[in-house]
């Protein structure tokens, strides 16, 4: 079982890889925001599937923790990048 | 292999399939609010897919504590399923509010600005950004820089 999620961790990858690419490319502002999104969210799945192809427990909490952030942060970045200022 | 492998196969691989769909979409298609469809929606179905195969790994012998590790899965999957899309539409207001200008068909696909890393620079370089929303009270169009 451990061979499966250890590809389909690897297409995770792969997919981030894309999408970095896309966030260095841009052209717009926008467009980095919604890829490094996209990314937190691939990343939340991809660090789940290595909690469960490898057994380790703690990568779950990690995960919780990071689809927190990511949604915070996102919606800071957008903010800031609309008003120049966070107050 | 028991049950509930296979059960994870059938899950977790469309839901791969999917995720890379996805980027390569996001990677592709011809301008930003074309993008958005790509990043909002696929992914969405892409983690659920995800986290539900897991889920399944959870029948495992194995497994010390089934009941804490499949309700951080649903809890997981949960706060994605409602942050995703919300995020995404966060940004589709902002861009919008911003004054980028949907890519029409028959019009020439927006240029790709890659040296470019400041939002100042990527103001300049749009195509046509109106300057209709200048006149809103709430937005700084006082800002140096901001007015294009």
């Amino acid at each position: 079982m451990s061979w499966v999620l250890t590809g389909v961790a690897l297409v995770l990858l792969i997919a981030v890889g894309l999408i970095l690419l896309r966030a260095l490319r841009g052209p717009t502002t926008f467009d980095r925001i919604l890829a490094v999104n996209t990314m937190g969210t691939k990343t939340v799945v991809l660090l789940v599937v290595i909690e469960f192809a490898h057994g380790r427990a703690d990568f779950l909490d990690i995960a919780l923790l990071y689809a927190l952030l990511n949604f915070i942060a996102t919606l800071v970045i957008l903010k800031y990048v609309e008003y120049r200022r966070l107050d | 292999m028991q049950w509930n492998d296979w059960l994870t196969i059938l899950c977790v691989v469309p839901g791969a399939v999917l995720a890379l769909g996805g980027a390569i979409g996001v990677l592709r298609m011809p301008d930003f609010y074309t993008r958005l469809h790509p990043a909002g929606k696929s992914d969405t179905l892409a983690q659920l897919l995800i986290m539900l195969g897991l889920s399944f790994q959870v029948f495992d012998e194995g497994t010390t504590t089934p009941g804490l590790t499949l309700s951080r899965l649903i809890l997981i999957s949960a706060i994605l399923f409602v942050t995703a899309p919300t995020a995404t539409h966060a940004i589709t207001k902002a861009a919008h509010l911003d004054g980028l200008k949907p890519w029409e068909p028959g019009h020439p696909v927006p240029p790709e600005a890659s040296s470019s890393a400041d939002h100042d620079a990527d103001l300049a370089a749009r195509p046509d950004s109106p300057p209709a929303d200048s006149d809103e009270p709430t937005r700084p169009s006082a800002t140096p820089g901001h007015d294009v």
